[in-house]
C-alpha cells in the first residue's frame, strides 16, 4: 500500500473523529447534560479538542486530495493544485468545514448563545459531506438529505459515548448514570432504525446490485462495515435491556459492565469509522484501462 | 486489543490492493489507441474523456529510460479533449500516465502505452 493513500485514509478518519464527535457532545450537552453530571464530565473541553482536530484534518484532507493530483507529496503544497481543487466541490467542503469548526469553537466561549452557535456550526460541518463523495454523485437530491440523516443520527449515538463511559466509571454517579442513559435508550428506539434505513438505502444506491456486494472490494468493505454495525447494535441493546435497568436498582456490577461495554462501543465505532474512510478514500481513484 | 489492531489492518490493505482492480475510467479513448504498434513514432499523444477533467499531470516512460514529464501548462481549464507533444525516443514501448481532477472533485488516474517497431 502506498503511504498516500495510508495518510489519506487516516486524515480521513480524524476528519470523521472530529466531525461526528464534536457534534455528538453539541447533541449531548443540549438534550442530556445535567447540573450533577457536569462534575464527571466536561463536555465543552470535549467539544473544543474535538473541532480541533476536525479543523487540522479538514485542511490535511484537503492539501492530500492536492498531493494524489501530482501522485507525489509535493502537490499538497503546491499552489496551483491547491487552486484546481478550490474550484471543485472539494473547495466548498473545505470552505464549510473551516467554517463550522470554528464555529463550534468560538460559540464555546459565548455563555447564553453557546449551544445554538456551536449547533450552527455541527450543521455547517455536516452538510460539507454531502457536498463531495460517493453520495453528491447520485443524481438524486433524497439521497443527500438521506445522508445527512444519517450522519446526525450517528452523531447522537457517538456522543453519548464518552461521557456515559466517563459517568460509568464514578460510583457516586450511579443514578445520574441511569437516568442519562436510560434517557439515551428512549430516544434511540425513534433514531436508530431511522439512521439504519438510511444507511441501508444509502449503501443500496452506491453497490447497485447484491452481487456486487461480495464480488466488489467496495461492496465487501461495506459488508465488513455492516457486520461490525451489527456487533455494535448487539452492545447497544445489552445495555438498553440488561445493565441500564439493572442499574436503576443500584447494582453496581452492572455499572461496571456498562463501562466495559461503553469502552468496546468506542473501539467498533473507530472501526466503524476506519472502513467508511477506506470506503471514500481510495476507492475514489478509478484506474483506466483496468 | 491487538487482534482488532490486526483485523483493521487487513481491511485496509485488501480495500486498496482490491480499489485498483474495480475502478473504472471515463476515457472515452486515446491516440494512439491503448497496446497500439506503430511503425513511427507519433508527434503527438491524446487524450479524449466523456466528462471535462483538469489534467495535473502527464509522465511518459519509455523502456528503460527515465520517466519524463510532459509539458501540460497549454492545458488550464476543465476539458474532455487533450493534445499533448511528446519528445520521440525510437522504437520500444512507451507508457503514458496521467492524473487528473474531475468537475465533481474526484482525483482521476490513467494509463496507456503503444509500442512503435521498425
Amino acid at each position: 500500500m502506498d503511504f498516500l493513500s495510508l495518510f489519506s485514509i487516516t486524515s480521513k478518519l480524524m476528519l470523521y473523529i472530529g466531525a461526528l464527535f464534536a457534534s455528538g457532545t453539541v447533541i449531548y450537552l443540549i438534550l442530556f447534560d445535567t447540573i450533577k453530571a457536569r462534575s464527571s464530565f466536561n463536555g465543552r473541553r470535549m467539544t473544543g479538542l474535538f473541532a480541533i482536530i476536525g479543523l487540522i484534518s479538514a485542511s490535511t484532507s484537503y492539501a492530500l486530495a492536492g498531493a494524489r493530483l501530482t501522485g507525489g507529496i509535493a502537490g499538497a503544497f503546491d499552489p496551483e493544485m491547491l487552486g484546481i481543487l478550490w474550484q471543485t466541490p472539494i473547495g466548498t467542503a473545505l470552505l464549510l468545514r473551516v467554517m463550522g469548526f470554528s464555529l463550534i469553537i468560538i460559540g464555546l466561549f459565548f455563555g447564553k448563545m453557546s449551544k445554538s452557535l456551536t449547533a450552527i456550526g455541527c450543521l455547517v460541518v455536516l452538510v460539507s459531506f454531502i457536498q463531495i463523495g460517493h453520495v453528491a454523485d447520485i443524481p438524486n437530491f433524497l439521497s443527500q438529505v438521506l445522508l445527512l440523516i444519517h450522519l446526525i443520527g450517528v452523531s447522537i449515538w457517538v456522543g453519548i459515548l464518552f461521557p456515559l463511559y466517563r459517568l460509568s466509571s464514578d460510583h457516586a454517579q450511579i443514578t445520574t448514570t441511569e437516568e442519562i442513559a436510560h434517557r439515551f435508550g428512549r430516544l434511540a428506539v425513534f433514531f436508530v432504525p431511522i439512521l439504519l434505513i438510511a444507511g441501508v438505502w444509502l449503501a443500496y444506491q452506491l453497490v447497485n446490485s447484491f452481487t456486487n456486494l461480495f464480488t466488489t472490494g467496495y461492496g465487501q468493505t461495506l459488508l465488513i462495515k455492516v457486520v461490525v454495525v451489527t456487533g455494535l447494535l448487539g452492545l447497544a441493546a445489552a445495555n438498553k435491556l440488561r445493565f441500564v435497568p439493572a442499574l436503576r436498582v443500584g447494582d453496581s456490577a452492572a455499572l461496571k459492565h456498562l463501562k466495559y461495554s461503553v469502552l468496546v462501543e468506542i473501539i467498533l465505532v473507530a472501526f466503524i469509522l476506519s472502513t467508511t474512510a477506506i470506503l471514500t478514500t481510495v476507492l475514489a481513484l478509478p484506474e483506466a484501462y483496468s | 486489543m491487538k487482534r482488532i489492531f490486526n483485523l483493521i489492518t487487513i481491511v485496509a490493505f485488501s480495500a486498496v490492493l482490491t480499489s485498483q482492480a474495480l475502478a473504472h475510467s471515463n476515457t472515452k479513448m486515446t491516440v494512439p489507441n491503448n497496446e497500439a504498434i506503430l511503425d513511427e513514432v507519433p508527434e503527438t499523444i491524446s487524450i479524449y474523456m466523456t466528462k471535462k477533467i483538469r489534467l495535473t499531470k502527464v509522465e511518459m516512460q519509455h523502456e528503460d529510460h527515465e520517466i519524463l514529464e510532459i509539458d501540460i501548462s497549454e492545458y488550464k481549464s476543465f476539458q474532455t479533449d487533450f493534445t499533448l507533444p511528446i519528445k520521440p525516443m525510437g522504437t520500444g514501448i512507451y507508457n503514458i500516465t496521467w492524473r487528473a481532477l474531475g468537475q465533481d472533485g474526484h482525483p482521476i488516474k490513467g494509463a496507456f502505452q503503444f509500442t512503435v517497431v521498425e
